[in-house]
């Protein structure tokens, strides 16, 4: 479900292609982002999501895995303000630790998807040639999958569960990053400044990650932004299709597939769970898309 | 680009938001009229009344003939099209007479003679008789396939007969078996079924792909499948039996419980399988629809690994587990369609022993037990589900989830290990389990079925274990062997009795619940008598 | 250009060879034993034996691939383990109504997303802008499993409007040709199947069409914004041209290229985004039937369909990209 991510391609390299003719300092384009309303929405939303996560334990009023048979399927009420589920657990409680898995799915599968797709983008935009070859076509392979599908079977193969669940789509996401940093490697290291360091005599890698990737720091960090918020969406459709988390976990995709039985009689079961995936993807997007905007001299006012 | 494309666009669209908007003032979405809407239909019906039996299931058939399947949702339908030599009666496990009129035992048990119906006809036209029953059989024996002959008639690779060593046509319309040894079930296991006879003309002409052009004797007539969608049959009116009274029979598939249910409640579907206990409330209160239960043959359990090395292995350690087991609560997954269980058979059937005093819930006897079996602290243990619903078990996932719950109480941590029902079979077969969910549907009414089947040792061996507690016990076995050889019923009672006592003291299982699986009508069907074994012919059922 | 087809061609060779690796060894390593699955529990160690050494499970991997591709190029895809049927046709009746519901899913996306993005561009910062833009930003961040869901209860549960699954109803009789129900409905003129298949593949297409048609929105939007600024709009607007005319003739055709890339990405999202889909509406496509064989281990099955369907996606990628040249004058073919 790599969708709104693909539109950026499109974006990045021309925002990566100047970067030392106006050297934008990340303080400025943080400063510009805040004073876009939406962007700022985007980042209350993310502030109060992690507060949720770390003050979990202070906020649920009960225990998340813990509930009482004789009370399933009870609507909102005073006592459970978001209802029961199907075991008699509290659903708000269980919204509220699942923030921390939704959190830890984005960070964990984008971080591992950022670090390797950033070191074959550079590597492969860097040194050109066979190199480059190689790992365009490994990336080619894996993009000829429909994401969630390869998420899938990746899971398939390895195991259901949490971590599995991290590395699947943090696999399915690396050709995003490899591609958009190889296109601003390939154009920072063609500027005069690069030139000159590897004329210098500067050793390969150490021009590389030294020089050319704080050039392409722009792109990257808006990438990331808006993978994480896939990454939850990815996570929490492979949980909904039972791959993901396992109970007693309370991850919302897992909370909305085991909800779907009582879709008639207890609706609630479905609909906090949901809204909570949407309201979290959202705050990622407007977020990133706020940094973009930050980012981009064109769209500078 | 031309102006003449943008045109072309523009009016595609505008057409589209007219469909659009058109559409979303329809009222109801589905219309049940039959033939005269439609221009041609795709399912080349040969019968012209109208009454028209919509089944809703969850899965599509695999194959239609009933040598290479074990699912449920094939035999569903080869039951439509395919006669057995004798049958069930329709509420219960008794047999009466079929594609065999009569039958006569020899005095030690291993002859039996069957005199078969007289002009019976194929729906291919070609004649039943007594070559066409030795044909089946025969086939039955030359491949592995047929798991079932198999598992009923202990056939292997080395000896792919089993206990049958010979089947003859004396004449025309007699049949005779000769058995290896006496075997008690053998008439009731001949009803399964799986035991279905065919048409040897059309399995000779369609070879490997018969299983989609199943010709049988039986009350409906196969007449066209779109895989994962529909199967449709219409009736047999030179049927010998009753003949139905519907003239068509449609099986739908809507994998999704749900789904299926609002498909039922639109009126498109007549009759649903693998009803939510969820939605059982709205079926009540639905004035177009009814709960139809079907009569307990079943048992739910969860499984001990008794040949694990640690806890499992302890006598004490699975009683308390027993003991800390609350059914009462476990009943309310039920939602009203399971009894708490006792024994490993269910008491629909005959040999069950009533005065077996189930263990009762008891945290602190519990915890006792624990701390003499040397585990007061504690332990860890895995416990296997399925993810998908099961007759006895409509909520599999949420069972195990509350027995995480509850024996958190007695200090053991529970890991739940959850496989799609395949992998879990083959996962517990091969014993990687602690403890197990599991159940069983009984099919052919015998004891035997149950018992020998699940808690023997013969069955006891790692990788294709039906028991899966890996219980064994030689005091066990040489009861259960004792009760196949034995002809007299009041004999077998007494011995199937005695087994479940030892199995109670024993604890290998925590026996959870026996069910009367729902399925909801449209109350437009009269008539519908589900059967015990999880089938039924459809040829009693009256539209209104 | 011909020649640019051709090298784009020629790279697609490693690529197919490694999604069929791919694809081929990622299920080898699944555990579980494919002939207990298609036995079930009352088979007996002697007869899964047998049936392991009937498909060749014994082998080794590099043979049985071997033999796999050897096949393939016969137009042999296998056959399932599970129904016995031949891939092919288990295919070729579920492809049609992926095929289907994706066309209709990006036709709902791309008729509502560029529209609102060239009347949000052309009205800026009017209501309907910020209300079709917020909409858009709720799209792109929309859980689809969720969404379709709460479409089911809203428009089945609760007012009865739609049919919660499948794609036709069952009174309802159609001459199938193409298996694309639209399609065979208006082929033979049968408009109460047309109907009825409509009110049938409206909600999992809008449920799948969602991401794209707010992507798609957004797109039209900004490429609309930039080119609407441009000098020749603005002579244009100056000469007195109609406005609507302006907008088609002009603007539209230069926001073209950038959409025309979007549309071309988000077809492989649909592909994916079916598996989501079609489980919800019990839709009988490719994306369920894949999923459903991954967790049933039917190898022959999840091989053949995962590489028909990157076959798919990566040709789609290619027709898209190669329009895109097409269409784009400042590009040459090299």
């Amino acid at each position: 479900m790599s969708a709104e991510v693909k539109l950026d391609n499109h974006n990045a390299a021309p925002l990566a292609a100047h970067p030392t003719e106006k050297k934008r300092p990340i303080f400025e384009a943080l400063k510009s982002m805040i004073s876009s309303k939406t962007s700022l929405i985007g980042l209350i939303l993310i502030v109060l999501l992690i507060l949720v996560a770390l003050f979990a334990s202070f906020l649920a009023p009960h225990d998340p895995t813990q509930g009482d048979l004789f009370s399933r399927y009870k609507s909102p009420s005073g006592a459970h303000w978001l209802g029961t589920d199907e075991l008699g657990r509290d659903i708000l409680s269980r919204l509220i630790y699942g923030s921390r898995i939704s959190i830890q799915v984005g960070l964990i599968a984008v971080g591992i998807a950022l670090v390797i797709g950033t070191f074959l983008g550079a590597i492969s935009g860097f040194f050109g040639k066979w190199l480059d070859m190689l790992v365009m076509r490994v990336i080619d392979i894996l993009m000829a999958f429909p994401s969630i599908l390869l998420a899938i079977a990746i899971v398939a193969v390895m195991g259901k569960g949490l971590t599995n669940t991290m590395i699947a789509v943090g696999i399915v996401g690396i050709p995003q990053f490899a591609r958009i940093v190889r296109s601003s490697v390939l154009s920072v290291k063609e500027s005069e400044y690069i030139e000159a360091a590897r004329a210098g005599g500067a050793r390969q890698f150490r021009v590389l990650f030294r020089h050319v990737l704080p050039n392409c720091m722009a792109p990257i960090i808006v990438q990331t932004t808006l993978s994480i918020g896939t990454a939850i969406l990815d996570a929490a459709g492979l949980s909904f299709l039972g791959l993901g988390v396992q109970p007693p976990k309370p991850e919302w995709g897992a909370m909305l597939d085991a909800g779907r039985a009582a879709l008639q009689t207890a609706p609630w079961v479905v609909i906090f769970p949901g809204l909570a995936i949407l309201i979290t993807v959202l705050g990622f997007n407007l977020l990133g898309d706020g940094l973009r905007d930050a980012f981009d001299p064109r769209t500078k006012k | 680009m031309k102006r003449k494309q943008y045109v072309m666009i523009l009016a595609l669209i505008m057409s589209l938001l007219l469909i659009a908007t058109g559409c979303s003032s329809g009222k109801d979405a589905a219309t049940q009229d039959n033939g005269n809407g439609g221009t041609t239909a795709a399912d080349n019906s040969k019968s012209n009344g109208n009454k028209t039996l919509v089944f809703g299931r969850g899965a599509d058939s695999v194959q239609l003939d009933p040598s290479k399947v074990t699912d449920g949702e094939s035999m569903y339908v080869t039951n439509q099209i395919y006669d057995t030599l004798v049958r069930y009666k329709q509420e219960n496990t008794e047999v009466k007479p079929a594609l065999a009129t009569d039958w006569q035992t020899s005095d030690d048990g291993k002859v039996w003679t069957f005199h078969l119906r007289k002009a019976v006809k194929f729906h291919d036209g070609t004649d039943f008789n007594a070559d066409a029953v030795v044909y089946n059989f025969k086939r039955w024996t030359k491949s592995a396939d047929f798991v079932y002959y198999g598992y009923m008639f202990g056939a292997s690779k080395d000896n792919m007969k089993g206990i049958i060593s010979d089947v003859e046509a004396a004449d025309d319309y007699t049949v005779k078996f000769t058995l290896s040894e006496p075997n008690a079930p053998f008439l009731q296991t001949l009803a399964m079924p799986p035991f279905g006879i065919a048409s040897p003309t059309a399995i000779k002409k369609y070879g490997d792909n018969y299983f989609k052009h199943p010709v049988g004797t039986g009350p409906f007539i196969f007449d066209s499948w779109v895989k994962d969608d529909k199967i449709t049959l219409h009736k047999n009116k030179e049927y010998f039996g009753q003949v139905a009274d519907v003239d068509k029979v449609i099986f739908r598939v809507i994998p999704d419980n749900s789904a299926r249910f609002m498909e039922l409640q639109a009126g498109t579907i007549d009759v649903m399988d693998g009803l939510n206990p969820e939605d059982m409330q709205k079926v009540t209160d639905d004035s177009n629809l009814k709960i139809v239960s079907r009569p307990s043959m079943n048992v739910a359990y969860m499984a001990m690994n008794t040949s694990k090395k640690g806890p499992m292995s302890n006598k004490k350690v699975r009683q308390a587990i027993n003991m800390a087991i609350d059914k009462k609560k476990l009943m309310s997954l039920y939602q009203g369609i399971g009894k708490e269980a006792k024994n490993p058979m269910p008491p629909s059937l005959w040999g069950y022993n009533d005065d077996v005093k189930d263990y009762s819930y008891n945290v602190e006897e519990a915890k006792k037990l624990l701390a003499e079996a040397g585990y007061g602290d504690g332990f860890t243990m895995n416990l296997y589900t399925m993810t998908n619903p099961r007759p006895y078990m409509p909520q599999p996932k949420l069972t195990a989830e509350a027995i995480q719950q509850m024996l958190k109480d007695v200090n053991i941590k529970v890991n739940i290990v959850e496989n799609d029902w395949d992998t879990h079979l083959a996962k517990t077969e091969d014993g990687e389990h602690d403890a197990a969910l599991m159940g069983w549907t009984g099919d052919n009414g015998d004891p035997d079925n149950f018992l020998y089947v699940l808690l023997d040792k013969d069955n006891a061996k790692k990788g294709s274990a039906g028991n899966i507690a890996f219980y064994k016990n030689d005091q066990v076995h040489d009861l259960l062997k004792k009760g196949q050889i034995t002809m007299d019923q009041n004999d077998r009672t007494e011995i199937y009795k005695q087994v479940q006592e030892i199995v109670h003291n024993d604890a290998p299982w925590v026996p959870i619940a026996y069910t009367t699986p729902p399925m909801a009508v449209n109350k437009k069907v009269m008539d519908y008598v589900p059967h015990p074994t999880g089938s039924e012919p459809f040829n009693y059922i009256k539209l209104k | 250009m011909i020649n640019y087809i051709i090298r784009r061609l020629l790279l697609l060779i490693p690529v197919f060879i490694g999604v069929s690796l791919l694809a081929f060894s990622l299920l080898r390593l699944i555990p579980g034993d494919p002939a207990k699955s298609m036995l079930g529990n009352k088979a007996t160690a002697a007869q899964l034996q047998s049936l392991r050494l009937e498909l060749g499970l014994d082998d080794p991997l590099p043979v049985q691939y071997k033999d796999y591709m050897e096949d393939v190029f016969q137009g042999d895809l296998g056959y399932s383990i599970k129904s016995h049927d031949s891939v092919l046709e288990e295919i070729s009746t579920r492809l049609p109504a992926t095929l289907e519901l994706s066309v209709v899913a990006l036709i709902f996306a791309i008729v509502i997303g560029v529209l609102a993005g060239i009347i949000s561009a052309v009205k800026r910062n009017s209501w309907f802008d910020h209300v079709s833009m917020t909409g858009a930003l709720f799209g792109v961040s929309m859980p689809i499993f969720w969404l379709g869901l709460m479409m089911i209860w809203l428009f089945s549960v609760t007012l009865h409007w739609l049919p919660p699954s499948g794609r036709l109803s069952v009174g309802v009789h159609l001459q199938l040709i193409t298996n694309i129900y639209l399609l065979d409905s208006l082929l033979t003129g049968n408009w109460q199947a047309f109907k009825d298949s409509f009110e049938h593949i409206l909600m999992p297409a809008l449920a799948l069409g969602t991401i794209p048609m707010a992507v798609i929105a957004r797109m039209t939007r900004s490429s609309m914004l930039e080119v609407l600024n441009q000098d020749f709009i603005r002579t244009a607007h100056a000469k007195g041209l109609a406005k609507y005319l302006i907008i088609f003739q002009h603007a539209l055709k230069n926001a073209f290229l950038p959409i025309l890339t979007v549309i071309g990405s988000q077809f492989g999202f649909l592909l994916g985004g079916a598996v989501l889909t079609e489980t919800i509406f019990s839709w009988p496509g490719v994306g369920r039937y894949v999923y459903q064989s991954i967790l049933s281990r039917d190898y022959p099955v999840v091989q053949s369909t995962i590489l028909i369907i990157a076959v798919l996606f990566v040709l789609i990628n290619l027709i898209t990209d190669i329009l895109y040249k097409y269409f784009d004058p400042r590009i040459r073919y090299d």
